[in-house]
């Protein structure tokens, strides 16, 4: 986390502001590596980022991994005619890789929610795929089990639900 | 347990539209009350963007056979969990035969089923035994996967349309008229089937059933209308085959006519088929040889003209210029006779073996052919890209090549 805030001091970006967690955790990091919130843009053009960025929604361990994301696709927007991008853009297809493929639920949804109350727009592609991805090819029971589903079917809805696509539920 | 899955329904409904196929779809929407919600959204508010972002997946081909029809199952996707084959099976087809045709005379044969064509999850087929006198007859729609069915039964069937004195050719399945309210064009509630007829004093002509479940229940209508200035004033057309969801059919005098299953129109090219000065035998003659005049699908989708050059060892490829669209220009000629000699090691001067030959069926992308010689027989698959010959390919299952057409199905 620190390593993180450093690197984003050397990227330069101008002024620096400060996230804070629902839990009280703190991270400083530039308004360019924070603008990717479509949220604190808004905030930073209103003025209102002085007094740090309180984020009750979102906890300190979630936080960490948006900001890990956020300072590794600071270059994304600014970055065009960068001659360093094309291999950037290998690092970053890596990292985006790591990141989603260690998420499991309920750290999955979690980073669902915050991507979208902070308005990351392709935070919030990649995990939602990433959902998608991990449903693909199970059955609705697997599915129950690997996201904590809760079955609220009476078995006679479950029994008419399965009669009706009969075709899909091979197992 | 905890419901984890806290996710308001806009965050869900992003993860769903992100399913790779309808299968994970349905199988989604069984897992909790909140997913089927979203799904079953009123006005098809979700199914309408979820359609519109998948391709449908092609489930296999059908075809005819000796006995009744055959499915034959599509590699499935990756992304596609695989169904069994027995969900394709039209054994329930025996009950509806029971229950509709005349009780008096029991039909247990069935293969008086025969496919005419299929369009998206839908086939469309002909029962021999409802029409006794083959006249024009009734036909049934039916969804192999979810085993509806849907009979076509057009006015005073078996004595014809507008006052009698014609005969069935063929029928197609086509798009609704309408997008349906979830955006698709072809479902068991949204359909055309689309009636050839052939007047003996007014030519050709086309009667269209649209069928719509609305939300007044199931509605039907039939319609008449003229084609005889793109089939000609005095002769039936010829089926060619079909590929990319039309059927190309083959007007005297060396014109391509298509029936487009999407709009359930007919369009005639403004040119003939060109034809060589060697071609000895005009299209008028070559038409009622199949083995040697047929239309394939090309790997990018369009349609190819094949014709066998009458003992030129060669197959002559058609294909419509602008991107498939427009008029049918030769793209190449692809020499036979010496690869399939030399794939069966025959000496370069048994010049006359392969020199006529035979299209057997097509795939997209390529076609099978087989060399006319009285010594047996061989079936060999040219690649109509690379033009490149394998040698004695069999069918999927081993069965010989007796199948002109495929019924393609999606899910």
């Amino acid at each position: 986390m620190a390593a993180a805030a450093a690197e984003a001091t050397i990227d330069g970006g101008g002024k620096m502001i400060i996230l804070i967690s629902a839990d009280g955790k703190r991270f400083e990091v530039t308004e360019a590596v924070a603008s990717q919130s479509q949220l604190i843009s808004n905030m930073i053009e209103d003025d209102c980022t002085e007094n740090g960025v309180r984020l009750p929604n979102v906890d300190g361990d979630i936080l960490t991994m948006v900001v890990d994301y956020c300072n590794m696709h600071a270059g994304d927007a600014a970055a065009d005619g960068d001659t360093t991008k094309a291999s950037s853009t290998e690092e970053l297809k890596k990292f985006d890789a790591e990141l989603v493929q260690a998420l499991e639920n309920p750290v999955l949804f979690k980073l669902i929610l915050a991507a979208n109350f902070l308005n990351i727009k392709s935070l919030l592609d990649m995990t939602c795929q990433r959902v998608a991805d991990m449903m693909s090819g199970k059955t609705p029971e697997q599915m129950r089990e690997t996201f904590s589903i809760e079955n609220d079917f009476t078995p006679e809805e479950e029994a008419a639900i399965r009669q009706e696509n009969a075709w899909a539920f091979d197992d | 347990m905890a419901p984890a899955m806290d996710l308001p329904d806009d965050l869900a409904e992003l993860i769903l539209l992100r399913l790779a196929s309808t299968v994970s779809l349905i199988r989604a929407a069984s897992t909790c009350k909140q997913w089927r919600r979203i799904v079953a959204a009123a006005d098809a508010g979700f199914l309408r963007p979820f359609r519109s972002l998948h391709a449908p997946a092609i489930a296999g081909y059908y075809y005819n056979s000796d006995n009744f029809t055959s499915f034959a199952p599509s590699p499935p996707a990756a992304s596609t969990p695989a169904i069994d084959d027995s969900h394709f099976s039209l054994d329930f087809l025996h009950v509806i035969v029971q229950d509709i045709v005349d009780g008096s005379r029991p039909q247990s044969s069935s293969s008086s089923w025969r496919i005419m064509d299929s369009r998206g999850s839908l086939l469309l087929l002909d029962f021999a035994g409802s029409h006794p006198d083959d006249g024009v007859r009734s036909l049934l729609v039916c969804e192999p996967l979810t085993r509806r069915y849907q009979w076509v039964v057009p006015p005073s069937a078996g004595r014809g349309f507008g006052g009698g004195g014609c005969e069935f050719s063929r029928a197609y399945l086509a798009d609704g008229a309408e997008a349906d309210e979830a955006g698709g064009r072809v479902g068991m509630s949204n359909f055309r089937v689309v009636y050839e007829l052939y007047h003996h004093r007014h030519g050709v002509s086309a009667a269209v059933f649209t069928f719509t479940t609305g939300g007044g229940g199931a509605q039907f209508s039939w319609e008449e209308k003229a084609i005889g200035d793109i089939a000609g004033s005095s002769s039936c057309m010829h089926v060619v085959g079909h590929a990319g969801g039309s059927w190309y059919l083959y007007a005297p005098g060396g014109k391509p006519v298509v029936f487009d299953g999407s709009t359930a129109e007919y369009s005639a090219s403004e040119s003939e088929l060109p034809l060589d000065a060697d071609n000895w035998l005009s299209w008028d003659v070559m038409i009622f040889f199949p083995s040697c005049f047929r239309v394939a699908e090309g790997r990018d989708g369009h349609p190819r003209i094949l014709t066998v050059v009458p003992g030129g060892g060669a197959l002559k490829v058609f294909a419509r210029c602008n991107n498939g669209g427009g008029e049918w220009v030769v793209e190449k000629m692809i020499p036979c006779a010496a690869a399939m000699r030399r794939l069966l090691g025959r000496p370069a001067s048994s010049s006359s073996f392969g020199q006529w030959m035979s299209i057997v069926t097509t795939r997209p992308g390529f076609a099978v052919v087989s060399p006319q010689v009285r010594e047996g027989r061989w079936f060999f698959a040219v690649d109509l890209d690379t033009m490149e010959f394998l040698p004695n390919v069999k069918y999927d299952d081993g069965k010989e090549f007796d199948i002109l057409e495929l019924y393609k199905v999606f899910l």
